[in-house]
């Protein structure tokens, strides 16, 4: 399964993939596309981390949402799904905020890190996390036509930095349309499939503002060129 | 002149792009303060390719065609 892929990513790429842990934080509109993207990008190992259940409102933009979902743990629907696409997948899920699980020896059998979650705090606690665990952090979030992504390795506190004091992003003005979450989470696997192979371009501890509605897509924090 | 452009709920008002006659000594600041923005909305500010925090860039003076960007936090996932 997925030998498809090899011939973009070579012959490694599937050992690759299947060497590492992932921890999706979030199975919302973010983490559903990207554990979709990472099972068919041939992931052996996931774990999922949401407390929460499909609601009706989340069906125009969460890829695993349906009517049969609806009211289901996401984390759950999500497991199955993929279990779908690829049954000899791992899947682990918890259902109770990252930050309750920060000692769970499962949780730090992660060696890659999906930042997926809707709050600047938690956001921040798992900058921190992944660096205590000294493993990449890849971070993606949403808000209307708008997404920002970018790799942080540990000890560069780019969210610290980048978040500050504010406690919100424009998503809770904009709400998320059903295109957004695809393409963003879509680019965090992307990055995450360089960062595996050593690619060059990688958005290593820089960020790649996305504006689909005027198709701005702009670097920043690119500190090697200065 | 100096272009300004604007992105998500900056352009509330505003619209997506701003000029703003030159002036001796304007800053990033002077910027936001003629447009009544808050930087403490604002997570990046792009002025002439050079990018950094708000608080970082409110003192810088801008040239008689600088164009300036204002991006807000994204948080949703």
């Amino acid at each position: 399964m997925f030998h498809e892929n090899e011939k973009l990513l070579g012959k490694e790429h599937l050992k690759r993939m299947e060497a590492h842990t992932f921890l999706i934080v979030g199975a919302g509109g973010l983490g559903g596309h990207l554990a979709n993207a990472l099972v068919r990008l041939g992931a052996k190992r996931l774990i999922l981390v949401d407390r929460d259940v499909f609601e009706k409102s989340n069906l125009n933009r969460q890829l695993f949402s349906n009517q049969k979902s609806v009211g289901e743990y996401k984390v759950d629907a999500v497991r199955r799904e993929l279990l779908d696409i690829s049954p000899d997948c791992e899947i682990e899920c918890f259902y109770d905020d990252i930050e309750s699980l920060e000692n769970h020896p499962n949780i730090a059998k992660a060696s890659v890190v999906f930042d997926a979650v809707d709050s600047v705090a938690t956001r921040l606690w798992l900058e921190k996390f992944a660096e205590r665990l000294e493993v990449p952090l890849f971070h993606g979030a949403i808000g209307g036509w708008y997404g920002e992504v970018a790799l942080i390795e540990p000890g560069t506190r780019l969210l610290e930095t980048l978040y500050g004091q504010k406690k919100k992003g424009v998503e809770k003005e904009l709400g998320s349309p059903t295109f957004t979450p695809a393409i963003v989470a879509n680019l965090m696997a992307t990055e995450c499939v360089k960062w595996l192979h050593g690619e060059e371009g990688v958005l290593r501890n820089k960020m790649l503002i996305i504006d689909l509605k005027h198709h701005s897509y702009q670097v920043v924090f690119d500190r090697s060129k200065k | 002149m100096i272009t300004v452009k604007l992105y998500a709920y900056l352009r509330d008002n505003r619209g997506k792009e701003v000029s703003i006659d030159y002036r001796e000594g304007l800053t990033i600041q002077d910027i936001a303060n003629d447009l009544k923005i808050d930087l403490a909305d604002v997570s990046i500010v792009i002025c002439d390719g050079k990018d950094d925090l708000p608080n970082r860039m409110k003192d810088v003076e801008v040239s008689e065609d600088s164009v300036v960007h204002f991006f807000p936090p994204v948080a949703g996932g």
